[in-house]
């Protein structure tokens, strides 16, 4: 379903990433973790276009992304995206943040893009919030509302960038269990997290990340359980006795 | 006072910081200037400079960060700007400026940076994240390219979409603007545009080499193009009180009302011409705020202005119905409305306390017997806005003058945005100011041309929109002008004791004076007067002194603004790009460019005189002094005017000791030439003194002593050394160890361990010395020719017939005062006189405390430095401009920049508290380190009179000159400056 070969990309002389490679199947939870500045972040904003890369090729289904011909709005669509800090617009009721962008980019009716977006908000445990600016919700809630608003957008794969980072620790868990039901319900998942629990829980495979080289790209079990790499042991270490 | 609008919230609850000494209660994200004015607080700085307030109180005036003019020290930081700096709590805020004593020392604004500046690199990068520089990087972006934006606020958006205040929080409905420019920001940034908030872009050396602070370092982009979307700041409109605290921009005020919820006074009249005054008076009325009266220049709209009126509404009908609105508002409110009036002038001592308004007749003159007068504590003047265009002027791109009003700069580009210069685009209200729907589609279609030029694939669908959407704009921008068009605007009104220059203080009855005196070129002007000199880099008076030039010499408008580009546009910490380079490069000789810009002038028939001097820089005015002083018939020609190369692009050191590259292995020809001038020093700096009491004038020479500093043995061993062939020469000269310097001189850096002290040193203005001998020789008789560029020379028995590009002139004797050029004169007589030209740099800091007296050089090292009367630092020491063939200009580079403040911080630790204003470019005179004077061989009553390394030498060899064109021979020796030398 999504492809990289051999990835990298440079900020001048810094090395960002450096010959990525690996693959994420239909259907198929990926945790990627790994120190901060490690190109985490970078490595999925490659997969949806938002960020270039310099050489190797990536493919979405059948989209080759680093092709000057793609269409970048049309891979964004395809490609969900769960920021950090929920980018919900401020001055919008949660109904009209979820409605904006299937009318804009989808042209949906509104009848269509309003029955989905209720459809969402009852499937993340908000339906009741419709009505309310993103202002007057909490964190967790307002995380909750950011990923309905990208599966309304009908994605192939969704992808997650720290999505409880920027959260209080009481509100974390709203948000993975949200996480973690869209995963049993089949969905393609990308998850830049520091969250090992969720790792354990739900993830398939994890990518191990540092220095912008994939470190290690196995299976969980193999992740948590086999002789890893010294790097992975030593994160592994300071992220699960913080 | 606060608004409070149902739609926003603070974020945060309040905290506090001192002002002056007062607790003054703040939102955690707002500005200083948005929490002062919360607090009713308006006078935020004491200028140096005065102003129409008792005691130069200044206040918020573009509220934009273009003006400079509310600057405050925050925890000891000279100069940030209240307007942009943020309160996060338990600041403490001053009005003045720090004293520099170890009490209230200068604090250092940045980090030094040890090695190379950090580079980044991109396809394309945007200036600026308004309607154009967003819609641009979007296009781009979706097109494939790596695109970064910057942008010098907190949010993206600009002035037209005016983000709320970090402050706040929206938590409801807002209006339409503010929703548009969400989703364009968001689209940008979800589309994997990189926008760099926070950054100052205070300089472009090369389309591919763009300088922006952020966060306290300066990066270098390096993009493969460049998109400039800078947009507009409003026009000055000079009345008498304008600098008052209180009066301010539409422009500021709307920023305090819509991103901060603060109201801009209590008592508001707004003025000017255009909706958008109608907007903020609208805007403050519905939120409470008292508006006495709104005052718009332009007649009340009538029949006749039907025809744009329904061609608006058919065109943007959202507006025109939002600008009906903001009538029936005001109406509701009972706010006058002043149509064709205008605001003749503010009163008010430490304050804004009165308005005065005028109708104005069809000439756009005022009234005055029918002035109405009006109680207010804010006076916001909204009279349209300025393309700021610094950037692209900084890139050498063309730029024209539109009419329209005072005339408005507009950049040359093409249907598709690019500039007169490769590589560079200009798109919006910063190439052409035309409003925010015009600046969108300007954007879009410069992104996709930009994209399309580095090889990407682009959609063109959106393009062809975009173009549809251009034209649409233009022509509703046109009727909107058609609608509120003001009746012509003139200076002639404005009186004498108006200020015209905000940052320097200057008023225009300075300013007349000057121009009637036929002080009438801009470059003169700003020499003379320090008009242009400020930290605005002439943002507010350029346009305004262009128009004032026209009106009272009767000629066209030079130009959007009369000035040479200099960088950085905006000013920067010096230490944030002091970094150690390479020195002794040499000079780079840069041919000998023609770089007048003279001034349209009438041929004439014949001019005659028994002596014609080729030159009018300090060495030219010099020699006719003295030469009309003895009775003799002197004309002195000038291609373009006084003082205006060399002489008056000095930084004005009055040397008596070598400088480093006059001594040792690294100078010319040995050093001999050089070391041969010595004795000439201290009888100029006499004949400096004569000359000052002969004009009457302080020529602000102050011989308060050399120092030539060193930081290890070497470079003592190099002082010891050369101060023994100094004092051979009869040189006093004293080499001090670290102690008796630190004495002397006690903030220069600790680690140095010696000097060489030379007493007879000091510095002098040379934007005075040299028109204040100039007028001394006019008055001896001088006859004085400008803008007449010497073509020929031919001897013809009893003398000379020098062809001009104004006409013929017959001289007996010709003095060849020429400078960097004398090589191109004496060629026209087929002598070699062998002078190049070499642009060198000069940097100049903001105003500071006393910190040095003396003249200071660095041993072995390219720096001198000194502190003008003013209180700025001015930095050189011969490191290496260049010249720009395609603008004529010489610039100063990057490196040159570097190095200079590296060695400058070396010296003086306190440069670390100091921004740069400004770094300029001037020739310098090059020979062999010793003047040309005397008689050229074989042909008799021709002769060169040329000084080498600075202004110091001038009345030295003019006194020369004019003994051996007087007497036949000088009562010194001068065979080691004779030109037989080179033979």
């Amino acid at each position: 379903m999504i492809v990289l070969d051999n990835v990298s990309k440079n900020y001048g002389t810094f090395e960002v990433l450096k010959h990525c490679s690996t693959s994420v199947d239909k259907g198929q939870v990926v945790v990627i973790c790994g120190p901060s500045g490690s190109g985490k972040s970078t490595l999925i904003k490659c997969i949806n276009g938002l960020e270039p890369f310099d050489t190797g090729t990536i493919h979405v289904g059948d989209i080759d992304v680093g092709a000057s011909s793609t269409n970048l709005s049309q891979l964004r669509a395809k490609t969900g995206m769960v920021f950090q800090n929920f980018e919900l617009f401020p001055h919008l009721t949660i109904m009209q943040n979820l409605v904006l962008a299937q009318r804009k980019v989808l042209r949906r009716s509104e009848k269509e893009s309003e029955d989905k977006a209720i459809s969402l908000l009852r499937r993340v445990g908000l339906e009741d919030q419709r009505s309310k600016y993103p202002g007057h919700l909490s964190g967790g809630q307002q995380q909750r509302v950011a990923i309905a608003r990208a599966l309304a957008m009908d994605p192939l794969v969704m992808m997650f960038d720290e999505p409880t980072s920027a959260l209080d620790p009481e509100m974390i868990n709203e948000v993975l269990d949200v996480m973690g039901e869209l995963a049993a319900d089949g969905m393609t998942m990308l998850c830049v997290t520091h969250e090992m629990g969720f790792a354990r829980r739900v993830a398939q495979k994890i990518i191990f990340m540092d220095r912008g080289e994939i470190i290690e790209d196995c299976t969980k079990d193999e992740f948590f359980q086999a002789d890893r790499s010294e790097r992975a042991r030593q994160f592994l270490a300071k992220i699960l006795h913080h | 006072m606060r608004l409070s609008r149902p739609n926003t919230t603070a974020i945060s609850p309040p905290v506090e910081f001192q002002f002056d000494g007062r607790t003054i209660s703040a939102l955690p994200g707002e500005s200083i200037a948005a929490a002062l004015a919360a607090n009713g607080i308006s006078a935020i700085r004491k200028s140096d400079v005065g102003g129409d307030s008792d005691d130069g109180w200044r206040g918020l005036y573009c509220g934009m960060g273009t003006c400079f003019d509310c600057l405050v020290t925050v925890d000891g930081k000279a100069s940030q700007r209240a307007c942009m700096t943020k309160v996060s709590g338990g600041e403490t805020v001053r009005s003045a400026a720090p004293i520099g004593s170890s009490d209230d020392p200068l604090k250092a604004l940045s980090e030094s940076s040890s090695a190379e500046l950090p580079v980044r690199a991109c396809d394309i990068l945007v200036v600026g994240a308004g309607a154009a520089g967003l819609s641009a990087a979007l296009a781009a972006r979706e097109c494939g390219a790596d695109v970064i934006v910057l942008d010098e606020r907190a949010q993206p958006g600009g002035q037209y979409y005016k983000p709320v205040a970090p402050s706040h929080q929206v938590t409801a409905a807002m209006d339409r603007q503010f929703h548009d420019g969400q989703i364009l920001a968001r689209r940008t940034r979800e589309a994997g545009v990189e926008i760099v908030q926070d950054a100052s872009v205070w300089g472009a050396f090369r389309p591919s080499e763009v300088l922006a602070l952020v966060d306290g370092t300066s990066f270098v982009f390096e993009p493969k193009r460049l998109i400039l979307a800078t947009g507009a700041f409003e026009r000055a409109m000079p009345i008498p009180g304008w600098t008052l605290p209180g009066v301010m921009t539409t422009g500021a005020a709307q920023t305090l009302a819509r991103a901060y919820n603060v109201s801009p006074g209590g008592r508001v009249v707004v003025a000017g011409n255009g909706p958008l005054n109608f907007q903020l008076a609208a805007d403050l009325v519905s939120n409470g705020v008292e508006v006495a009266a709104v005052v718009e220049s332009a007649p009340r709209p009538s029949l006749a202005k039907i025809r744009p009126l329904i061609s608006a509404l058919a065109l943007s009908p959202r507006l025109m119905r939002d600008g009906i609105g903001y009538l029936n508002q005001l109406r509701r409110a009972s706010v006058p409305v002043f149509w064709g009036h205008s605001v003749t002038a503010a009163f008010g001592t430490k304050a804004l306390e009165k308005v005065q308004l005028s109708p104005v007749d069809k000439s756009g003159a005022p009234k005055a017997h029918n002035a109405t007068s009006l109680d207010a504590d804010t006076l916001c003047l909204g009279y349209g806005l300025i393309a700021s265009t610094e950037l692209a002027l900084a890139l050498g791109c063309d730029v024209e003058r539109d009419p329209r009003h005072l005339g408005t700069p507009k950049i040359v580009r093409t249907a598709t945005g690019e500039t007169s210069v490769d590589g560079v685009f200009a798109v919006g209200d910063g190439a052409e100011v035309a409003g925010a729907k015009l600046a969108e589609a300007d954007g879009t279609i410069a992104g996709y041309k930009a994209a399309r030029q580095l090889g990407f694939d682009c959609q063109p669908s959106d393009g062809v929109r975009a173009l549809r959407a251009r034209k649409r704009a233009a022509q509703f921008q046109k009727s909107l002008w058609s609608i509120f068009e003001p009746p012509p605007v003139t200076l002639r009104h404005v009186p004498d004791d108006t200020v015209l220059c905000r940052c320097e203080g200057l008023t225009f009855g300075t300013i007349r004076r000057d121009i009637s005196a036929g002080w009438t070129s801009p470059g003169t002007l700003k020499r003379r007067t320090r008009l242009g000199m400020g930290r605005c880099q002439a943002r507010y008076c350029g346009p305004v002194a262009a128009q004032l030039l026209s009106e009272e010499t009767g000629r066209p408008s030079m130009g959007p603004t009369p000035f040479a580009s200099r960088l950085p546009v905006k000013p920067f910490p010096a230490t944030s790009v002091a970094i150690e380079k390479p020195e002794w490069g040499g000079h780079a000789r840069a041919g000998s460019p023609n770089l007048s810009l003279p001034e349209g002038a009438e041929p004439f028939e014949r001019e005659a005189a028994d002596i014609v001097i080729i030159g009018g820089g300090v060495v030219g005015a010099c020699t006719a002094y003295y030469l009309a002083d003895a009775g003799q018939d002197v004309l002195l020609v000038e291609r373009d005017d006084i003082n205006l190369q060399a002489s008056g692009g000095n930084a004005g050191s009055l040397h008596v000791q070598l400088l480093s590259f006059d001594f040792g292995d690294k100078a010319e020809a040995g050093g001999g030439p050089a070391a041969s001038t010595l004795p000439l020093g201290p009888w100029a700096i006499d004949l400096w003194h004569d000359l000052a009491s002969i004009s009457q004038h302080d020529f602000e020479i102050r011989q308060t002593g050399g120092l030539m500093v060193a930081e290890d043995e070497a470079g003592m061993a190099y002082l010891r050394a050369k101060a023994d062939i100094e004092r051979s020469h009869g040189i006093e000269a004293e080499i001090l160890d670290a102690q008796a310097l630190q004495n002397m001189a006690p903030n220069l850096s600790d680690h140095l361990i010696g000097a060489e002290y030379c007493p007879q040193e000091g510095k002098i203005n040379p934007l005075v010395a040299t028109y204040s001998v100039f007028n001394a020789a006019r008055r001896a008789g001088t006859r004085y020719i400008k803008s007449a560029d010497v073509a020929a020379i031919s001897p013809t028995g009893s003398g000379f017939e020098i062809s001009t590009s104004r006409g013929p002139i017959r001289a007996g004797k010709v003095i060849n005062a020429a400078g960097p050029w004398a090589r191109l004169v004496g060629d026209m007589v087929g002598i070699s006189v062998p002078v190049y030209s070499a642009p060198l740099q000069m940097i100049v800091t903001e105003r500071a405390p006393m910190l040095i007296d003396q003249l200071v050089a660095f041993a072995d090292r390219h720096l001198t430095m000194k502190q003008l009367s003013t209180g700025g630092i001015v930095i050189g020491g011969a490191w290496t401009a260049a010249y720009d063939a395609e603008r004529n200009l010489n610039v100063t580079t990057r490196a040159s920049i570097e190095g200079n403040l590296w060695t400058a911080r070396r010296v003086l630790p306190q440069i670390d508290g100091l921004h740069v204003l400004r770094s300029w470019a001037a020739m310098n005179v090059n020979i062999d380190g010793a003047p040309i004077v005397g008689e050229a061989p074989g042909i008799p009553g021709f002769y060169n009179t040329v000084t080498s390394n600075g202004y110091t030498l001038a009345p030295a060899v003019a006194r020369i000159t004019a003994d051996l064109v007087l007497h036949g021979s000088a009562d010194r020796d001068i065979s080691t400056y004779h030109l037989d030398r080179f033979q």
